[in-house]
């Protein structure tokens, strides 16, 4: 299901999307946005490129990734849960550091906030790709038979489909 | 340290698992070094100041009073000493006995957890984190029970003992806790000083849940089954677990709590009468088994009947009896197990019956099995005698005032257990080493010659036993003297005499060694009275069965009657419920409806007629939904409703909100378009006028509540303060967070995300595996039908 106009169009839009994703993730703390709308965006971002380039391209690129992602993402949130426990004594206290250089300091809700991205971007994109992966190799397996003999269907996969 | 010793233990464990012990001889002997390094630390720490408990403690968790507190008194120090060496010598064995297993890392790990959780109990002086190391024995029990996880039997005899002691516990967590309502603390220190008022309902029941976790723990009757069960465990767990320590879990928690309760009413005939039956049952069916194993497990059930009967009683000699009861069956039946498993090794069998002169072939073997045999039946001068001497003594003594029924009939069940126990010798003895003709006329002697490591834990552990009566006064003393106190509640100098002279103790021992032989000499003669007296017992393994199943049924009626069917009726039921219950609190309350939606609209910016244009957008596309033909239009009219939805949180100034539910609606459209394409059929399926007029019923029912709801919230303002107290917080506490909404997820609700993340992880992870099963078997259709 690769659209022609698609490719074109969405190589700069998916960019602008990704960007989108981490701009909202970033001002979460200020102003509209956070881990879950930029996870929400970046799962988004996905979808496009599974449009323009096909699901088996991305699968065969971001596939194998996206489970180690969300753990990664869990590991995260737990980490800045545990900054807080050394710092201050308490789990999930937010404790902030500043660095040298830039005007702006670094949290733990900040960072725990990019593991909901994580978490949120890899699951949801996960869903977004299986589903479509399955669409299209059930497809493929009907041409196949269609080409081979009309007997011999495979029950199973007709109950899960009904 | 304490707390760095259970970390060694626990860590230890785990590298031993990940190290592959199976394929290096030095890792079993390492294995065998971590307890007894640790042992050795505590030893040299330690000894100098016997008299007084040492403690540490760390804050858990501070709001519910909960800390890590150690306190390391006597009697705690008794089952350490108990519990490291015999675990010494058992992870050495284990490493032999186990030797062409390549799950022998896993079963290290799961020992070594065990020996630290153990100990964690033993321990501990906070009531919560004595609970959670129980727990930890029961299930690092149930995994070492089902090691060999192939055999049903196995399978069958882990669950039951996970089932048993593990609800046990929880019932034990119910005591406790009702207890630390009574006293005000969760410090086990501080119980003892409380004076508790008996003739509180509370103080009784707390104590009767802590029995019967007790009880369960260590397999008293009725529910003693799971720990013949047990047996299924590789020899060096039955040896240790189900002999040494864990099973004396139960016994140690009636002594922790034997100076607290020792004068209830209740305790004397509650624990004597239960160590009584046990006693007594199981002395009827060790004498119908003949897997050593079997025998040895229904002989470690009547040793814990009787340390609970000296535990019943509260006096200095009863108190003797005990602490010496623990180390004299930790050093006798945990080289007896050993020494099951090694005859095992040598021959493939553990049936009596097919076993004879073994004594010849295997003197070692032989020695280790008479010294502690010797012990078992109770022969003068043997630690085993001199416990037995200090109970009969001590219920001689005893005046058990409205209960004396009960204290001569514990009398005979000493003297009956005493008689059983010699058989039992004899039959280790004779019968496996000394007799020169099995049963079945066969001998099976395979001379597999189990290497001399194997044998040197036993070897240890029962020369330890047998050096016991002459350090009593001397090395020992003040560990048993301080453990003596520790369950007295109060001070006591007691001397141990190895040899308390000619009287009514020693003759009733001479009774039990004689009546022991008669009944071993008669055995063959019993077997047809045994098996009629043994199937008339209360089967508890046969109820328990019963009610697990009785549960399984009702457990999946209630599933498929709420949501087996079909999505649609799932979902009915649910909203159904939804519905009903709020009305139903509704009308209890009787909270009265405000014209909330007037002020809401008073206050907006927007204006009226923007408002109602989007509120018909929004009918319009619902009955649009209601009315779709195929699912495609169905799915872009509720599209429609939700951005409308999302126009409405624009206009009331929720920008983040807004975004969300955008995105949300954006992919969800995408999602259900994917999963679309899989349905057969375009069209929505025709349903029955009942359907129709049900999920009508439904749909509306739930709207309305809704509407109901909001209508509710919005006119009374229960917390009027609460966004602005949030506003002021954020922009304080959370480094100037403007954005109130994610600063509330990510940092005051911090820990609800993480629940919620976690949730979305596996969502995610079950997904995948449901849609890659489904793919595989797409792609390999012939391996599935």
């Amino acid at each position: 299901m690769t659209e022609l106009y698609l490719r074109y169009v969405l190589n700069s839009l998916t960019a602008a999307l990704a960007l989108f994703a981490i701009f909202f993730l970033l001002r979460g703390h200020d102003l509209p946005g956070g881990g879950f709308v930029g996870g929400l965006m970046a799962a988004a971002a996905v979808e496009l490129v599974i449009l323009s380039v096909g699901a088996e391209e991305v699968q065969a690129r971001l596939g194998r990734r996206l489970v180690p992602l969300a753990g990664i993402g869990l590991l995260v949130a737990v980490l800045s849960m545990a900054v807080g426990w050394l710092e201050h004594g308490t789990v999930f206290q937010g404790a902030w550091f500043h660095v040298p250089g830039l005007d702006f300091d670094i949290g733990t809700p900040v960072t725990f906030d990019f593991g909901v991205f994580l978490v949120v971007a890899s699951v949801t994109s996960l869903f977004l790709l299986d589903l479509t992966l399955t669409r299209s190799m059930e497809t493929e397996q009907l041409l196949e038979m269609e080409d081979e003999e009309p007997a011999e269907s495979d029950p199973a996969a007709e109950d899960r489909g009904a | 340290m304490l707390a760095a010793s259970l970390a060694i233990l626990a860590l230890s464990g785990l590298l031993l698992w990940r190290a592959h012990p199976e394929r290096s001889q030095p890792l079993g002997w390492l294995a065998a070094a971590a307890p007894l390094a640790v042992l050795i630390w505590l030893a040299v720490a330690l000894y100098p100041e016997m008299g007084q408990p040492y403690q540490e403690s760390w804050t858990w968790i501070e709001s519910l009073g909960v800390e890590i507190s150690f306190r390391l008194d006597g009697l705690a120090l008794l089952f350490t000493f108990i519990i490291l060496i015999i675990g010494s010598a058992v992870a050495l064995y284990t490493h032999f006995y186990l030797h062409e297993d390549d799950r022998q890392g896993f079963f290290y790990a799961n020992l070594f957890l065990f020996m630290a959780s153990m100990l964690g109990i033993v321990w501990t002086d906070n009531a919560l984190v004595l609970f959670v190391f129980w727990e930890g024995t029961t299930i690092t029990s149930y995994l070492m029970i089902g090691h060999r996880h192939g055999s049903e039997d196995s399978q069958r005899a882990a669950r039951n003992a996970l089932v048993i002691t593990g609800s046990g516990g929880l019932v034990m967590l119910a005591g406790l806790l009702m207890l630390a309502d009574v006293t005000g603390s969760h410090a086990l220190s501080h119980w003892m000083r409380a004076d508790l008022d008996f003739s509180d309902p509370t103080v009784t029941a707390a104590m009767l849940l802590i029995l019967v976790g007790a009880f369960t723990k260590s397999g008293q009757f009725p529910l003693h089954f799971w720990l013949p069960g047990a047996m299924a465990a590789p020899t060096p767990a039955s040896a240790y677990l189900h002999s040494a320590t864990m099973v004396k879990a139960g016994v140690f928690l009636a002594a922790r709590f034997h100076p607290l309760f020792a004068e209830h009413p209740l305790w004397f005939p509650l624990l004597v009468g239960f160590g009584l039956a046990t006693v007594a049952v199981s002395a009827v069916v060790l004498l119908a088994k003949h897997d050593l194993k079997a025998i040895l497990a229904y002989a470690t059930l009547m040793q814990l009947g009787l340390l609970f009967i000296a535990l019943g009683m509260d006096s200095e000699y009863a108190m003797a009896a005990f602490i010496l009861g623990v180390l004299a069956h930790a050093f006798y039946k945990g080289p007896l197990f050993l020494v099951s498993g090694l005859v095992e090794h040598a021959t493939s069998t553990r049936d009596v019956r097919s076993l004879a002169g073994l004594a010849r072939p295997y003197k070692l073997l032989f020695g280790i099995t008479l010294l502690a045999a010797l012990s078992l039946m109770g022969v003068p001068l043997w630690p085993g005698f001199i416990a037995k001497e200090y109970l009969l003594d001590a219920l001689l003594h005893w005046d058990a005032a409205s209960w004396d029924w009960l204290g001569v009939a514990a009398l005979a069940g000493v003297v009956l257990a005493g008689g059983i126990f010699v058989a039992t010798g004899l039959i280790f003895l004779v019968k496996v080493f000394l007799r020169r003709q099995a049963d079945d006329a066969h001998t099976v002697d395979h001379g597999h010659r189990p290497p001399a490591g194997m044998a040197l834990g036993p070897a240890v552990l029962v020369i330890l036993g047998c050096a016991l009566p002459f350090t009593l006064n001397t090395w020992l003393h003040p560990m048993l003297d301080a453990a003596v106190n520790s369950v007295l509640g109060y001070e006591s100098h007691i001397h141990f005499h190895v040899w308390s002279g000619l009287g009514l103790p020693l003759l009733l021992s001479v009774v039990a060694l004689g009546a022991g032989a008669a009944l071993y000499l008669a055995l063959p003669h019993l077997t047809a009275p045994l098996r009629v007296l043994t199937s008339s017992l209360p089967a508890g393994e046969r109820w328990m069965e019963r009610t697990l199943q009785a549960l399984d049924a009702g457990a999946r009626g209630v599933s498929n009657g709420l949501q087996g069917l079909s999505l649609s009726s799932h979902i009915a039921v649910v909203l159904t419920a939804a519905i009903l219950f709020p009305l139903l609190a509704w009308t209890q309350l009787g909270l009265s409806l405000h014209p909330a939606f007037l002020r809401i609209v008073s206050e907006s910016r927007v204006t009226p007629l923007m408002e109602i244009l989007m509120a018909l957008l929004a009918v319009t596309a619902t009955i649009a939904v209601a009315a779709a033909r195929a699912r495609l239009t169905a799915v872009i009219a509720l599209s429609v409703v939700g951005l409308t939805v999302t126009m409405w949180f624009v206009l009331f100034a929720a920008p983040d909100l807004a975004l969300t539910q955008l995105l949300v609606e954006v992919l969800l459209f995408v999602l259900i378009i994917l999963i679309l394409y899989k349905l057969p059929d375009a069209a929505l399926p025709k349903l029955p006028q009942g359907a129709v007029l049900r999920n009508a019923l439904i749909s509306l029912g739930t709207g309305l509540l809704g509407f109901l709801l909001v209508m509710l919230t919005a006119g009374r303002p229960f917390f009027p303060s609460v966004s602005e107290e949030l506003l002021r917080t954020a922009a304080l506490g959370a480094h100037g967070g403007a954005n109130v909404v994610n600063v509330i997820l990510v940092d005051f609700r911090g820990f609800d995300t993480f629940g919620e993340m976690t949730v979305v992880a596996v969502a995610g992870l079950g997904v995948y595996s449901l849609v890659r099963a489904y793919r595989f078997r797409i792609r390999h259709p012939r391996n599935h039908e």
